[in-house]
């Protein structure tokens, strides 16, 4: 019982490249930043943490670079994989994790808990947690709003996610308005930013849900392949098109909410990436799902390592960065796409 | 194999589709889901495929009901072909027949090398093999028509069901589609249910065919048994004959010609014509000449002739004789006094034997009496007599008095000029 050939290479070729990328961002961006730390020294406090030699001093890259490039890795391949499996659901090649309101349902959570002054209690946690709490709550909105019936309405669901992120989006505005003192710390949530106050700690709490993600989307990548061909023809081949269409969206929404609540909206990974990847390795779900991952990661691990590297000691949000690459590269693609 | 028991089903919110509707899809057998437009046909696909749930009654599959077993295990053993064939993605053809195995391979397992050879093996079945490497987005109608219904075979399936598989498809690709579908059938004993619109397809291809009206069952049995022309009409509100094909014994139908209605016949002075005929030579001037308004008799024709058949159908006054007999005295009679109340007579090539000699006799008659007679197409004295000589003398007497026209349409003509 040996798998296709085909399928088996592109499977392998699907993780090895991206997963070979991941590894040169890793490191270049292990010795970027603010304090100059060069390799050697870099990879020699790396070890002697992971040996437990380290002492009880505050490392640089222990303490600090190592979690956030974690968690830009975590978040890129939620982002990137999520939305991948909404575009194959939702049949919309605009579609991206932030499609059904999560976003901006996160974001007002995250501001109300930083006005309301939570963000010194529960370590660190009540801001992130808020935030978490809305976003799902948003989508849970939505796809009440589409639910029918003979099940979940898929260009009503689109309509809706516009329709209640634009009303989240007014709500947070609103807040902002009244908050003035607040504003730098809820602008890093709106741009998207690795720079936590308390990095192991967010990583932790984005890991698991993200996990949960991966893994569930994973698991369904073949019922995606099915329903790609539409709703009637993906139910006789055995997918149960309602029991998919929540699974994925549940998926997606868990797993984005945990990133953004760990590190705001940062833009245009869920969208971009997933298009490149779907050219590279064609539309097969699983391939795309494992590259898109893995790119994904790639994605903001570089993106933040310029954040921190591009006029130190400021860092710029990472949000905007994904934003100027992504934009350009989505229109080479798009245009690529006519010819 | 695949029953429907009882069905009532409709959309949410709608009025029931189906009625208590009862079927049963055999194995190695075609079974025809045929009916008007809006009779439930899709629906009762949608329901036998697990697409729909019937508000009121059970599908069975080999006795347990589908909506007690999973998706993944109905998709095992039931396949179907939708209208939609369409594949929105640049897959190639081999993926898309790949998809076909996605309810027998594991969840986190990738399809196989046996995967593939299935795969393989239903396209070369639907002589799409040379397809495998081509995009589905590069590829016509009638092949996609083929990919999908190798994809619905690599589920290898022990029920097909086939919603309008010939829809869209030319003359020669239905043919295909329909023969691969019966040899499927023949060999693999695969249980086929098909909805077809084309009525005559439908009665060359199916051993069964369920007629749908309204939502219900109207009719169920063999195509020969089922299809009549009193059925049609009240099925389908259309006005058709039934004929057999006279190789296979099926029935076929053919658009029935408007009804001949004497009084309304005529208007505008458009004269009355005669037309002698037999062996089938009088149809398409009869129904020309009906068509174009003439009022018309006709004489003597045998019963079970198809001139006679065409003259009962349409409610036009005629001399008719027993079947293969010889004219007799009263209907030769009875032609007779028709000619002679005609504005006209009319006759067709028809071959003369010593039965039906007095026709010939009766059309001199008519030109004797002064009436305009009119010889339609080719008449070779010598070839068309079979009486030994008393034939041949007066076709070659009427050929010399009688107006020749050799074609409808000219016949047509010259009896719309009002002057003589």
């Amino acid at each position: 019982m040996k798998a296709r050939s085909a399928l088996r290479k592109r499977l392998v070729l699907a993780a090895a490249i991206p997963a070979f990328l991941l590894a040169a961002c890793f490191f270049t961006a292990l010795w970027t930043g603010a304090v100059g730390v060069g390799p050697a020294e870099a990879l020699g406090q790396l070890a002697s943490h992971l040996t437990g030699r380290a002492g009880p001093e505050t490392s640089i890259i222990w303490d600090l670079r190592l979690p956030r490039i974690l968690l830009a890795a975590v978040v890129g391949a939620v982002l990137a994989a999520g939305g991948a499996a909404l575009q194959g659901l939702l049949g919309n090649p605009l579609a991206e994790p932030y499609t059904a309101g999560v976003s901006s349902g996160c974001v007002l959570g995250a501001s109300l808990a930083v006005i309301l002054g939570l963000d010194s209690i529960a370590g660190g946690w009540a801001v992130p947690v808020a935030a978490f709490v809305t976003g799902l709550a948003a989508v849970g909105l939505v796809f009440s709003l589409a639910r029918r019936a003979g099940g979940l309405d898929i260009n009503t669901f689109l309509l809706a996610g516009i329709i209640v992120g634009a009303f989240f989006w007014a709500l947070t505005t609103f807040a902002l308005s009244l908050a003035r003192e607040d504003i730098a710390r809820i602008f890093m949530w709106l741009a998207g930013s690795f720079a936590a106050p308390y990095p192991w700690e967010y990583l932790r709490m984005a890991s698991l849900p993200a996990l949960v993600c991966l893994a569930g989307l994973f698991w369904n990548a073949r019922d995606l392949n099915a329903f790609a061909l539409g709703e009637d023809q993906a139910r006789t081949l055995g997918v149960e098109p309602e029991r998919l269409k929540a699974a994925v969206i549940l998926l997606t929404t868990l797993g984005t909410a945990a990133c953004v609540s760990a590190a705001g909206v940062i833009g245009f990974a869920g969208l971009i990436v997933p298009h490149g990847m779907r050219r590279v390795f064609g539309p097969d779900h699983r391939p795309l799902l494992v590259s898109s991952a893995l790119c994904g990661a790639c994605l903001l691990v570089l993106a933040d390592a310029l954040a921190r590297g591009l006029a130190p000691p400021r860092e710029v949000p990472v949000g905007v960065i994904t934003s100027i690459i992504g934009a350009p590269v989505f229109l080479w693609i798009l245009s690529r796409r006519r010819a | 194999m695949l029953r429907l028991s009882e069905v009532t089903a409709g959309y949410r919110g709608g009025r029931p589709v189906l009625h208590r509707v009862c079927a049963d899809f055999s194995p190695g057998q075609i079974t025809g889901v045929v009916g008007p437009n809006g009779s439930g046909k899709t629906t009762l696909v949608r329901v036998a495929s697990r697409a729909l749930r019937p508000r009121e009654g059970s599908v069975l599959l080999e006795e347990r009901d589908i909506w007690r077993m999973t998706a993944r295990c109905f998709a095992r053993r039931v396949a179907v072909v939708t209208q939609d064939t369409l594949v929105p993605f640049d897959l190639s053809v081999l993926d898309v027949v790949l998809l076909g195995r996605h309810p027998h391979v594991g969840r986190l397992h990738l399809e196989t090398r046996e995967d593939e050879d299935a795969a393989m093996a239903a396209l070369e079945m639907t002589g799409a093999a040379h397809l495998a490497r081509r995009s589905v987005l590069r590829i016509s109608g009638g092949e996609r028509q083929r990919v999908a219904i190798a994809r619905a075979l690599a589920q290898e399936p022990a029920v097909l069901l086939l919603d309008e598989p010939t829809a869209h498809l030319d003359l020669a690709h239905q043919t295909e589609v329909m023969s691969l579908v019966a040899s499927l059938c023949r060999e693999k004993g695969i249980a086929v249910a098909a909805v077809l619109h084309d009525l005559n397809l439908a009665a060359a291809w199916c051993q069964r065919l369920i007629v749908l009206a309204e939502g219900r069952v109207e009719a169920d049995g063999p195509p020969s048994a089922v299809i009549s022309e009193s059925l049609v009409a009240h099925v389908w509100n259309a006005r058709m004959w039934v004929r057999r094909n006279p190789l296979t014994g099926r029935p076929f139908l053919l658009p029935a010609p408007p009804p001949y209605e004497a009084e309304r016949h005529g208007e505008g002075g458009r004269p009355l014509v005669h037309v002698i005929c037999g062996g089938g030579s009088g149809g398409p001037v009869l129904s020309a000449l009906v068509h174009e308004g003439f009022r018309v008799t006709c004489g003597v024709v045998n019963v079970g002739d198809s001139d006679e058949e065409l003259c009962r159908a349409m409610n036009i006054p005629h001399a008719a004789e027993a079947p293969f007999s010889p004219i007799s005295p009263e209907s030769a009679e009875a032609n007779r006094r028709l000619a002679l109340d005609a504005d006209a007579v009319v006759v067709t090539a028809f071959c003369v034997g010593p039965g039906n000699l007095d026709n010939l006799r009766v059309a001199l008659e008519a030109h004797r009496a002064g009436r305009p007679v009119f010889l339609l197409g080719d008449c070779d004295p010598g070839k068309a007599d079979y009486t030994g000589g008393e034939g041949k003398a007066l076709l070659t007497e009427l050929n010399a008095r009688a107006a020749r026209v050799p074609v409808v349409e000219e016949l047509l003509r010259r009896l719309r000029a009002p002057s003589r």
